[in-house]
């Protein structure tokens, strides 16, 4: 039996490689991917929180909300995607460092 | 009773209040006076319940709300909250009766009275609450319908602000509250009133005073008491009736009834009755100078507004049932006769198009029914004999100087200089309204006399003035059902010494002022001037800077802040993102810390 | 690829929490697991309320009564104001 924590480790890692990607990358469809990767974050540690409850027994109720999470992260980067695809037809650009208009 | 009053004494109006709109597109007239219809309702439903309570008989019914929490829906009948909820009703009826004729032509009117009976609901369902999670929402559900009412006429950026100023500084009083009402729920583990008088008994001293003095500074914001009085001026920028019904005759009396049903339920710490008493005479005493110098009607109503509360914070910290009961007998009177004075001064704000007292004057002659109630109004305020005032002032004045000891006689003495001074802006009050002679722009029939809808309450409250006096007795009846053992005071002791030092400094407050402003041997201006009497002036014109002072700490200092964090928006998102991955770094840090 | 200072800045501080946040996992155990009980019922299921609501119907019939009293008011004032002659739905503010 792997133990609980490697599996939070991973998970982890996972967050801050998506927390990575989103403070660092210029490209918008990278910012959308890094999304994406922070969502698949949150499903696997559902997931491994259900199976480490009690031994031989996985929790049905975390498997529920993790296909609801991952339709919505489709839903999400659909959307994501659809307003990166306006942007760049407006400004002409997919650098997110471009885009600055909203600093007080 | 009528059937399933304590509970259709405040849903009527809260009905009343849903179906406004509704009625409002069929008629403005059909929906103002459905809206008095409801408020009169509700005021039978409360009168209903007052021969009940009257022979002792209390009821506490619940309803099951959140079973898992076990939070019930409840209503408590019982002296205290019938006597209120008579009061709110009763007044708020009147006021709306009022409003038709005082707000016609205006433009919102169905914000206004869905406003109105929202705030009549809450006020009662809030004196008849059963527990005090209950308690604490109608509390907000007033807080919300002052702040609404206030900025009524929302067009105006001053009232905008004060609306916003008022619901700010209650907000502290509220958060005050509300950890009083949490802090006692984890030490009893029960919201309910009649639980915790058992529950408190097993609690130690300094959770008891701390929860007390916490629930108190929720008095203080909603009771406009120093330091939290600022809002309570500026919400004069709303219309007459609301500054009549919110805050005169009943949502500021919401504080005293606070600090008055926990007086009933749990023992009281000495220090925490001696913070009460100490907070309701100063501020008491300073509202009052406020007032002598205030130039704008509504202003001086609403610092003598303080001032009185003041009084009934003061009568409850002497920790007495004589005390307790003289300032629930205040609070009628008070009731009666501030909302009386508001209405008054609508009619004359109605006539002469604007508040500052500077530009009024001589209006005895053209307004001959507000200058006799507002007469009366007066002399209640200055607790002339025989008016209300003079019965209830006089018995909060001689239970303070019955308690002994330094403190009572300092805080007898706090209270006869106050009654000296509120004689003084009284009479100050009347003589530049209605007094002397009329201005030029006013003469001439430009100024007419308020039509029937606004006279007859303001005559019926004027009667009420005269005649509530007399009913010491059969209150001090109702009220002795609360206190079991004690018996209240059916009269006024006729002991000389508090009677006559009272009378002496109405003389004292009133001679004076009867020569400056209405004989006019000296022009008041001349107390303006100079250097010392100047800067007294300039003390009291600012409310002793209190207000300067607030601003220059929150709105200054927060504008000064956020002027410093602006570098901290660049725009860019991976600076934010970068931001937020550096908070969980923290986040983590902390952790790994502790 | 040349760097700037947000992404120098985000390589750092992702590297610092991915350390400590391997430091917390491995040093910590998680007490939420005792709180899990197995065998308790996680939601409750009762009838006391539907008993409650149609006692409450059939005994306090008055009260009812004024309830769809009002609710009758309510739509025939509702109805009326909607179907005026000048207009639908036009009234003051």
């Amino acid at each position: 039996m792997i133990p609980l924590s490697y599996y939070l480790m991973f998970t982890g890692a996972l967050y801050i490689i998506g927390m990575y990607c989103l403070a660092t990358k210029r490209n918008m469809i990278r910012l959308v991917l890094g999304i994406e990767i922070l969502i698949n974050a949150a499903n696997l540690n559902f997931i491994v929180f259900s199976a480490m409850w009690r031994p031989g027994f996985i929790d049905p109720l975390a498997h529920a909300i993790v296909i609801i999470s991952i339709a919505l992260a489709g839903c999400v980067s659909a959307v994501a995607l659809t307003l990166v695809m306006y942007a760049y037809r407006h400004y002409g650009t997919l650098d997110i460092q471009e885009l600055r208009r909203l600093r007080w | 009773m009528l059937p399933h009053a304590p509970w259709l004494v405040w849903a009527v109006p809260i009905a009343g209040c849903l179906l406004t709109p509704i009625l409002a597109r069929v008629h403005g007239k059909l929906r103002d006076w459905f809206a008095f219809l409801f408020a009169v309702v509700s005021s039978t439903f409360a009168l209903s319940m007052l021969p009940d309570a009257f022979y002792g008989g209390s009821a506490d019914i619940q309803m099951p709300w959140i079973p898992h929490l076990s939070l019930q829906l409840g209503v408590l009948v019982d002296p205290l909250s019938v006597f209120m909820a008579c009061i709110v009703s009763f007044i708020g009826a009147l006021i709306l009766l009022y409003s038709i004729g005082y707000m016609a032509g205006e433009e919102g009117l169905t914000r206004y009275y869905f406003f109105m009976l929202l705030f009549i609901g809450g006020m009662i369902g809030l004196v008849m609450a059963d527990n005090l999670l209950q308690l604490y929402i109608f509390w907000e559900v007033v807080g919300l319908c002052s702040y609404a009412l206030i900025g009524f006429w929302y067009k105006r950026p001053e009232a905008v602000r004060a609306g916003m100023k008022a619901f700010i500084v209650t907000r502290v009083g509220d958060v005050c509250l509300l950890a009083g009402i949490l802090m006692l729920y984890l030490h009893t583990g029960t919201f309910a009133f009649s639980s915790i008088r058992e529950a408190a008994e097993g609690l130690d001293a300094s959770t008891l005073s701390t929860v007390a003095l916490l629930m108190f500074g929720g008095a203080v914001g909603k009771s406009a008491q120093f330091p939290l009085f600022v809002w309570l001026p500026d919400a004069m920028e709303g219309p007459a009736t609301v500054s009549a019904l919110i805050h005169a005759a009943t949502m500021v009396k919401a504080g005293v009834y606070l600090v008055a049903r926990m007086y009933t339920v749990f023992p009281q710490a000495h220090g925490y009755l001696l913070a009460v008493a100490a907070v309701g005479s100063a501020t008491a005493l300073l509202a009052s100078t406020m007032a002598l110098t205030a130039l704008d009607i509504k202003r001086v109503l609403a610092y003598s507004t303080i001032s009185q509360i003041g009084y009934m914070m003061f009568a409850l910290g002497l920790g007495s049932p004589g005390g307790w009961f003289a300032s629930q007998f205040h609070l009628m009177s008070h009731a009666l006769f501030k909302a009386l004075l508001f209405l008054c001064a609508g009619a004359v704000i109605h006539a002469v198009g604007t508040r500052d007292m500077r530009r009024m004057g001589g209006l005895r002659r053209y307004m001959p029914i507000t200058y006799s109630t507002f007469l009366v109004g007066v002399l209640s305020l200055s607790a002339i004999p025989p008016f209300n005032g003079f019965w209830s002032k006089d018995l909060i004045l001689e239970e303070s100087y019955g308690l002994g000891g330094s403190v009572g006689l300092l805080l007898f003495l706090a209270g006869t200089l106050t009654a000296a001074v509120t004689v003084a802006y009284s009479i100050r009050m009347l003589a530049l309204v209605f007094l002397g002679e009329p201005p030029s722009h006013l003469r001439g029939g430009r100024v007419h006399e308020a039509p029937r809808v606004m006279t007859i309450p303001m005559v019926v409250l004027a009667v009420l003035c005269v005649l509530s006096g007399f009913l010491q007795a059969p209150l001090a009846y109702l009220m002795s059902h609360i206190f079991h053992s004690a018996s209240l005071p059916t009269s006024l002791e006729a002991d000389i010494l508090p009677l006559s030092t009272s009378l002496l400094a109405l003389a004292a407050g009133g001679l004076p002022a009867y020569l400056v402003y209405v004989r006019r041997i000296v022009p008041p201006e001349r107390f303006t001037h100079g250097a010392f009497l100047g800067a007294v002036y300039r003390l009291l014109l600012n409310g002793y800077y209190v207000d300067w002072l607030y601003h220059r700490i929150f709105v200054n200092g927060v504008a000064f802040i956020s002027e410093r964090s602006r570098r901290l928006q660049t725009g860019i998102l991976n600076f934010s993102m970068l931001l937020v991955l550096i908070s969980l770094l923290s986040l983590l840090g902390l952790l790994l810390m502790s | 690829m040349r760097p700037d200072g947000i992404r120098v800045a985000g390589l750092a501080v992702s590297v610092i929490a991915l350390l400590a946040l391997f430091i917390l996992i491995h040093q910590s155990s998680f007490p939420a697991f005792e709180y899990a009980v197995g065998e308790r019922n996680l939601t409750r299921t009762d009838e006391l309320m539907f008993r409650g609501v149609s006692s409450f119907m059939w005994e306090e019939r008055g009260m009812d009564l004024l309830a769809q009293a009002i609710v009758l008011l309510a739509s025939a004032v509702g109805c009326l104001a909607l179907l005026r002659r000048e207009g639908t739905g036009e009234g003051s503010p």
